[in-house]
């Protein structure tokens, strides 16, 4: 009995590793229905990332357009102020 | 079932080194099918370790003796809680408990930054996945918790009763919790030196993890202190055992990382110094694991004989070597930032406090390790005895208490004397006034006013400041003192825990000073009638009562405590010797109150009623508990996610 | 604005990190001085009972840690267990013990066991802490 169960537990464990080549040589025969649906998922992460930069109060760097921290006086990347005084 | 957990703890090693392999090769050829299928094989790690600890917690609930490890630590006559508790008593078992409390992080921390830390995911979770790896080896080869007992036994070994305690169901948990969290962190920071990612954007996602393994130990450590002091019966909470350093010291300097990451935040400085802060705590976590199971140094809790040391110290050796590697390769990108305005400013009080935490650290290290270096250097064992680290620690972490109350008054990038100096002349004045009723209350020992003084003005410094703020967002907004408070705690989560935690410390200095200054002990050979007089209390030994249950003998001692003639109630200090078990336990009986605990110990019995009594007063223990408890607390609310829409407006975050 | 605040603290910047460097090596030489007097202060000799045996008179007095295990049959306890004499042994050699105080709870016969004290210049160890290893597994009886 306990073979049988290892077996099953080894198969669902490989079958979780190998799934994502399974699904990605599905996937290019029906290139049409993929196109489309990954251009939905990407428009789904366009809206999260800017959403995200949205609500986390981020701004700019001036000077070289790195995305910091509204509470930062100096840009992590290249060391411009970023306060007004 | 033994069988069926072996076999998923042998797939959890195929699975999480097919990980390891399959994370790097996605990062270096940009295959995003091999990342998915590694952070599946991460997933499926997670499953089946999950599914062992579940088959070896259901072995122990259904006592399967077949199990050597269930025959060893647990009987018919546990409790479920405590079954459920077995599973972390042993050797084998607690690091099957770390392993799938790793395993566990692990798919969350990955899932979790799947698309918010994209760039960093994945050399992250290769070296998280090499870590479970190794954890699972040992479970493989020289710590397998599903061994074949050698005899069929009827009835096993059962819990030392020493264990037999609520606080010991978390307290080692919460450890290991602590221990394995660390990885997480670790694993970013040489992802992102492999990666060569701005410094800035790891701290994003390691910060909640930091805070969590910080209050995983801090809690943890807080609960052992306190399971020491009502159990051990030798009327302390802290030996300073090596085991007790272990798991002190990743907790100093993740506290040391806390600070100096905000810095890094705030002027792009101490990339190269946090990434080290990280990899130290992770190397003192597994040098804290290898130092429990190798046996190395003698100590109260090892676990002995287990020749776990040797694979412990190659995966540090290894650790520590990749990490130094990466540096050495990665140096160009660890220059940058702009430099500390001045020693007085906020990132030099920070910088200042992380050096007191790590020198902390470092003499911790070397009172651990003293005894095993010199006798490898010096040919004859040396030991340093516990006054070593209460005179070398009580110092520094007094001078960093003051920091806290002055850090209050620093401002980032500005050297900020003068406004300082106003700022803190009311906190100063709360310390002298704290200072002037201690010497009329009659405290004169003088390390003992200063070390209070230090925490009065500590704390108000906190309040203080805390008020101001909480005025001027009222003031900002126009609303209540009650919306303002609760608003700005969810506009600044990290900031809030942080002087709760503050607070929540002066509190614990406060009960150690106590404590540790103005206690007395003494022991009493008593008969029936006899009165032992200790400080304001009088203590009458009645006499003993002795009764059986099914599992122990029980010798009760009935003693009635008063107080100038009044009454104050009675202490039935125990002790209790198992049918199955050797050694007698004393179940300490304490009286407490916020000013003292009466502390009685029942040491032994004769025949004709006399009793053996050791009697403490340990003075502000209670405040240690509560302030353990505002600690975690503050901890919590650290956690918390913050509110996005609140952090825009307001001055208490324009740069201070 | 923003050049000239930059300006600034570069100016100044070489000295400043100086002085930030020579005071943080001020502290850690601070925290260093304070760990050397601890540990001259604290540090006491670990011997097993063969070795302190060996070391003869030189140890009189002295408070050093001995390692030994508890001899069978050895304990005497009196004063309802607030006093104790019981022999280590080790290295095929013996010390007696004395010790007055409460015994711990992990303490019985048949176990390694540390007592830290001093050498009496009658041979006994007068013991003054025992420390005892917390066992992870017992036996039943």
């Amino acid at each position: 009995m306990s073979t049988a169960v290892a077996v099953i537990i080894s198969v669902l464990v490989f079958g979780c590793i190998a799934y994502p080549f399974v699904r990605r040589m599905a996937g290019v025969r029906r290139e049409s229905v993929r196109g489309r649906a990954e251009y939905a998922d990407l428009d789904a992460e366009i809206e999260n990332r800017v959403r995200e930069l949205r609500e986390s109060g981020a701004c700019f760097c001036p000077r070289c357009g790195r995305k910091v921290n509204e509470a930062d006086r100096f840009c992590a990347g290249c060391g411009a102020s970023l306060r007004q005084e | 079932m033994a069988e069926i957990g072996s076999v998923c703890l042998v797939l959890a090693l195929v699975a999480s080194v097919y990980s390891a392999a399959a994370f790097i090769a996605s990062e270096k050829g940009r295959y995003r099918v091999l990342a998915e299928s590694a952070r599946n094989g991460l997933l499926a790690t997670c499953g089946l370790v999950s599914l062992s600890v579940v088959l070896l917690v259901a072995a122990l609930l259904t006592h399967d003796f077949g199990i050597q490890y269930v025959v060893s630590y647990s009987s018919r006559s546990m409790s479920v809680p405590y079954l459920v508790s077995a599973l972390w008593a042993g050797n084998d078992g607690s690091l099957l408990t770390m392993t799938w409390l790793l395993a566990v992080f692990s798919a969350v921390a990955v899932v979790r930054s799947w698309r918010r830390d994209r760039e960093l995911v994945g050399y992250a979770a290769a070296v998280m996945a090499v870590t479970e790896a190794f954890l699972v080896l040992l479970l493989v080869s020289v710590a397998d918790p599903f061994e074949q007992s050698v005899v069929a036994a009827a009835e096993g070994a059962g819990l030392n009763p020493l264990l037999e305690n609520p606080a010991m169901i978390v307290h080692p948990p919460l450890l290991l919790g602590g221990y394995a969290g660390l990885t997480i962190p670790f694993a970013f920071a040489m992802s992102s030196l492999a990666t060569g990612q701005p410094g800035i954007r790891w701290l994003t996602a390691v910060r909640g993890w930091a805070v969590a393994a910080w209050l995983f130990l801090g809690v943890g450590n807080i609960i052992g202190a306190w399971w020491a002091y009502v159990e051990l019966g030798w009327g302390g909470y802290w030996s300073w055992d090596p085991v007790e350093n272990a798991g002190l010291m990743p907790m100093l300097i993740i506290t040391a990382f806390l600070h100096s990451s905000v810095a890094q935040r705030r002027t792009g400085r101490f990339y190269a110094w946090n990434l080290a802060l990280v990899a130290l705590a992770f190397f003192l976590a597994v040098f804290g694991t290898f130092l429990t199971r190798s046996g190395i140094l003698s100590s109260v809790h090892t676990f002995t004989g287990t020749g776990l040391g040797g694979l412990f110290a190659g995966f540090l050796g290894a650790a520590v070597i990749a990490f130094l590697v990466m540096v050495v390769v990665r140096r160009s990108k660890l220059r940058n930032g702009t430099p500390a305005a001045s020693m007085i400013s906020r990132e030099g009080t920070f910088l200042l406090t992380n050096v007191l935490f790590v020198g902390t650290t470092a003499l911790v290290l070397l009172g651990t390790l003293f005894p095993l270096l010199s006798e490898v250097f010096a040919g004859t064992r040396i030991e340093v005895g516990e006054s070593f680290y209460n005179r070398v620690a009580g110092p520094l972490f007094l001078v960093i208490l003051g920091l806290v109350g002055i850090c209050s008054f620093t401002r980032w990038q500005k050297r900020s004397v003068r406004p300082m100096f106003a700022d803190m002349a009311a906190p100063l004045v709360v310390g002298l006034v704290a200072v002037a009723v201690l010497i009329g209350v009659g405290v004169r020992q003088a390390y003992a006013v200063t070390g209070l003084f230090v925490c009065a003005f500590a704390v108000s410094a906190v309040f203080i400041r805390w008020l101001g703020e909480l005025r001027g967002r009222r003031n900002a907004r126009r609303t209540g003192y009650l919306a303002a408070g609760i608003g700005l705690v969810r506009s600044a989560p990290g900031r809030y825990g942080g002087y709760m935690v503050h607070i929540g410390m002066v509190l614990i200095a406060v009960g150690v000073i106590g404590s540790s200054f103005y206690g007395s002990e003494r022991e009493a050979v008593v008969s029936p009638g006899d009165t032992v007089v200790m400080g304001d209390y009088e203590l009458i030994y009645e006499g003993t009562d002795r009764y059986e249950t099914p599992d122990r003998l029980v010798v009760t001692a009935r003693v009635a405590v008063e107080s100038g003639g009044k009454s104050l109630g009675r202490l039935s200090p125990e002790r209790y010797f198992h049918r199955t078990y050797k050694q007698p336990v004393s179940e300490v009986a304490i009286r407490t109150t916020l000013v003292e605990d009466l502390y009685v110990v029942l040491l032994g019995t004769d025949e004709d009623g006399t009793a053996a009594l050791k009697v403490l007063v340990n003075p502000a223990v209670l405040w240690i508990w509560v302030g353990g408890g505002v600690l975690l607390v503050g901890g919590l609310v650290a956690l918390w996610p913050r509110a996005r829409h609140e952090g825009d407006m307001g001055s208490e975050d324009r740069g201070q | 604005m923003a050049e000239h605040r930059s300006a600034e603290v570069g100016g100044h910047g070489v000295l400043k990190r100086k002085r930030i460097l020579i005071g943080g090596l001020i502290v850690t030489a601070a925290i260093g001085y304070l760990g050397f007097l601890g540990i001259r202060g604290t540090a006491i000799y670990y011997y097993t009972v063969g070795e302190v045996l060996d070391q003869g008179r030189a140890v009189y007095g002295e408070t050093v840690r001995v390692n030994g295990h508890v001899v069978p049959g050895s304990v005497v306890t009196e004063q309802a267990g607030l006093r104790m004499i019981f022999t280590i042994a080790g290295q095929e050699k013996s010390l007696e013990v004395l010790y007055q105080g409460a015994m711990p709870d992990a303490f019985r016969e048949d176990i390694d066991i540390v007592v830290e004290g001093a050498m009496d210049s009658d041979g006994t160890f007068r013991a003054r802490s025992i420390l005892t290893k917390c066992p992870s597994r017992y036996e039943p009886e």
